[in-house]
């Protein structure tokens, strides 16, 4: 350990040395080693802390418990909310002492101690001078800055955590099947939020409405759904894709954790949320309406939010409440009056109200008591039972987000729910866990809340859900039997596994990579290769010796795997691509693996499956699909765009008389040859063989001939499949 | 100009952006293709217990299986290309609040 005389000489240089080896009586030619000599022993340390009053070193032992620098602007803030007055006079002997030091012991050019004086204490660091730690003993205990309430309180509004997270459970379930879209502006549409308002508890102690909002967009419903989104987002239950709220990868993690663990998260997310705003809160409360859409009020912008700017404000108004040893009720218009003026350059300078004074830092600090904190159960609201004036108190739970003592505890869910024969379930919050509610809303549905129960239904939909999501017939059995109050009836075991029979008939892959071997390439070596790419083997499916499927999160790996093999993609949000070649003249090739689905779709339809990846056209089927009046017609159009080999004119007579609907002509004279159809006219005329033939086109399907030619003529014709009367 | 697969076919094709429905048997595959081939959509059965699908006909298929009392097992993420109705039509209708 070095010398806390090395550390003063690196902070203050030789000056001010001088100064702290007199206050030691110390007045030598070279103080800085008269300083090492006296402060080596820590006896003599020990010493100089013990001689100091106790008002002196209670402080110390505080600066020292801090454990770190602080601003002398902060530590003084510090100080006080610890319950004490006094700074200066309290820091002053400490520094002139150097047991404190004052200054950046990073700092690369030394600051005397008299310039510290001289530009303020308030401006500088200030911590515990190494080699001083530990030496102060305990701090003096915290007190109460707070005059404490002595009338009773009574209690307004208590919203229980669970029921936050219950709000939040919902809210995730909600999004997780139907995507909330977003206007321009970022904010949700009316219509998603509506639809998810009665998922919704919200519950005023003493409120005057009923168990359901009548608008569940009023301004209160809107506040509240617009912080649980928020929230929501903050935790990484939910996320924006694209215009649409998604849940997020890790939707499940936090429902996962202890409460221990999940408390301080929440209470975290909700200071650090974006798009909730307590400003704009107050301002819906003020009109009594909920705002318009388009103005950005509960916008999830890309770029952050309307209150992405109060995340410090609001950290530091929390900060302030931790360290004001709240027991019990406290006054909130006085709590808010002190928060502000210590935190009044802070906000002054952030919080974008305008216009700016006392009065809109008092309301932020109020509303962040009033609003943000009840909202997830950290402070309970209420009023004097004399005079009425609000008042609120840190809830046990509040204590335990906010890193206070705590005896908060979550219920173990044991007991909390009554599964009857009819296959509703009531759940009895005060028993019951964010665990056991996490799972209910995995597979039952909620058809009713009310402030202490919840009834749920299982349904085939519901519990197939469930079972989409990982559970199965024993595993949601097992949890019922585990939370009920009575055992479960078995009709609801005979239809649990009822139904899980029916959902594992069928497993959809919702999106990703269908890759098929082909050409020279060996398909194992392919499909070992696709798979060594995904990590969670059921994210894969090997459907036959050269098709793999492989969800849509592993494209890149696929790519990646697949770099030696070349392989060509076809993408079905793009333009299908031609895949087909020719056999012969009715039968086509539609290459295993590498025909678009979308051709081969078609072409099963319209063809028979014969082998060696050929299909025969079939004129029945044909007529069939595309209907007899022109059939024919729709399967050119059909061929022309998928096919890779072309499809030139000779090929459509070819295959015209191949599927018995041959084209005709007819010789009108010997130097005029006319085609039934203006469609086979176009086709004669674009064949190349029998140009030299064809002096001129006459019309759509008529043509003057070379004279004395027409006979090679007809010949030629006969040979692509033409019938030519005479 | 179009893309086409030339007649040198690489080693490999990447169906991209399709979903797969997978059946516990080909009775039930029978089934299945049965039920949403009234969809009218472009699908394949690939092997004795596959169907493949462009992935954007989703939620056609799991509307179909839904009104038909059935919820298959869900794997992935859905592609989320389009949104059924158009965001500009809530701005407009809502406009006013």
């Amino acid at each position: 350990m070095s010398n806390p005389a090395e550390e003063l000489l690196k902070i203050y240089g030789q000056a001010s040395l001088a100064k702290i080896a007199a206050v030691h009586d110390l007045p030598g030619l070279d103080p800085f080693l008269e300083l090492t000599d006296h402060l080596a022993a820590k006896t003599t340390r020990q010493k100089m802390v013990d001689t100091l009053p106790d008002d002196v070193r209670g402080f110390l032992g505080f600066l020292d418990e801090i454990g770190r620098r602080l601003r002398g602007e902060r530590l003084k803030k510090r100080w006080f909310l610890h319950g004490y007055d006094g700074f200066e006079e309290l820091v002053d002997p400490l520094l002139k002492q150097g047991i404190a030091l004052a200054g950046n012991l990073g700092a690369r050019e030394a600051l005397s101690l008299e310039t510290v004086y001289e530009q303020g204490l308030m401006q500088h660091w200030i911590q515990v001078t190494p080699g001083f730690e530990g030496l102060a003993g305990n701090p003096p205990p915290a007190r109460e800055v707070l005059e404490k309430v002595v009338d009773p309180t009574e209690s307004t509004l208590l919203r229980r955590v669970l029921l936050v997270e219950l709000n939040l459970l919902s809210v995730t379930r909600f999004v997780e099947r139907n995507a909330v879209r977003l206007n321009r502006d970022g904010s949700p549409h009316r219509t998603d939020l509506k639809a998810m308002a009665p998922l919704i508890v919200e519950r005023p102690k003493h409120g005057d409405r009923g168990e359901t909002i009548v608008d569940p967009l009023a301004v209160d419903g809107w506040d509240l759904i617009t912080f649980l989104l928020s929230t929501a987002v903050a935790l990484g239950l939910v996320e924006r894709r694209g215009d649409l709220l998604r849940t997020a990868n890790t939707c499940n993690d936090y429902f996962g954790k202890s409460a221990t663990d999940r408390w301080p998260l929440l209470e975290r997310a909700a200071e650090q949320q974006r798009t909730w705003s307590e400003i704009d809160a107050m301002g819906w409360f003020g009109a009594g309406e909920p705002p318009l859409t388009g103005q950005g009020h509960g916008g999830f912008a890309p770029d952050g939010g309307r209150a992405a700017i109060l995340t410090g404000p609001r950290g530091s108004v929390i900060a302030a409440l931790r360290r004001l040893n709240l027991e019990d009720w406290f006054d909130v218009e006085e709590t808010t009056r002190t928060i502000a003026s210590l935190e009044q350059t802070y906000l002054r300078n952030v919080l974008p109200v305008v216009p700016m004074d006392d009065k809109a830092i008092e309301g932020f600090v109020a509303s962040v008591i009033s609003l943000l904190l009840p909202h997830i159960g950290a402070v309970e609201l209420g009023k004097s039972q004399s005079n009425g004036t609000p008042r609120a108190r840190i809830t046990e739970v509040g204590k335990a987000m906010l890193g206070i003592p705590s005896t908060a505890e979550e219920p173990s869910g044991k007991g909390a729910i009554l599964v009857e024969p009819t296959f509703e379930i009531t759940c009895f919050l005060d028993l019951a866990s964010l665990q056991l509610l996490y799972d209910l809303s995995r597979f039952a549905e909620v058809i009713k809340t009310s402030e202490r129960v919840v009834r749920y239904r299982l349904t085939g939909e519901s519990v197939q859900w469930g079972y989409a999501k990982g559970y199965n017939a024993d595993s949601i059995f097992k949890s019922l039997t585990r939370y009920s109050s009575q055992p479960v009836p078995p009709a609801v075991k005979f239809a649990l596994q009822d139904w899980e029979r029916l959902h594992r008939r069928v497993t959809v892959f919702l999106h990703g990579d269908l890759v098929a071997a082909t050409g020279k390439a060996d398909p194992e070596v392919v499909q070992s290769g696709v798979i060594f790419a995904v990590e969670n083997r059921d994210h894969a499916d090997r459907i036959d010796a050269i098709h793999t499927f492989v969800l849509g999160a592993y494209s890149e790996g696929v790519d990646r795997a697949l770099t030696a093999f070349k392989p060509r993609v076809i993408d079905y949000n793009g333009p299908i691509v031609p895949s087909l070649v020719w056999a012969e003249a009715d039968r086509l090739r539609a290459p295993n693996g590498a025909t678009d689905l979308r051709i081969l779709s078609t072409l099963q339809s319209v063809a028979t499956y014969e082998d060696d990846d050929q299909y025969r056209l079939d004129i029945k089927k044909v007529n069939a699909v595309f209907g007899d009046d022109d059939g024919y017609a729709s399967l050119i159009d059909f061929l022309r765009s998928s096919m890779a080999s072309g499809f030139t004119p000779e090929r459509e007579l070819h295959l015209k008389k191949a599927l018995g609907q041959p084209a005709k002509a007819k010789v009108e004279t010997m130097e005029v040859l006319t085609l039934l159809s203006a469609e086979d006219g176009d086709r004669v005329a674009r064949i190349s063989d029998l140009q030299p033939f064809i002096v001129t086109r006459l019309g759509p399907s008529a043509f003057r001939v070379v004279p004395g030619t027409i006979a090679k003529m007809v010949t030629v014709l006969t040979k692509l499949g033409v019938q030519t009367a005479k | 100009m179009r893309p086409t697969l030339s007649k040198q076919t690489s080693g490999a094709v990447i169906h991209r952006n399709v979903a797969v429905i997978a059946c516990d048997t080909a009775a039930t595959l029978a089934e299945t293709s049965k039920k949403i081939g009234e969809l009218g959509l472009d699908l394949v059965m690939i092997g004795d217990r596959h169907i493949v699908i462009p992935a954007r006909f989703i939620p056609m298929v799991l509307g179909r299986f839904k009104e038909l009392g059935q919820f298959p097992r869900l794997l992935g993420e859905p592609l989320f290309d389009h949104v059924d109705e158009p965001v500009e039509a809530e701005i407009s209708s809502t406009e006013n609040g």
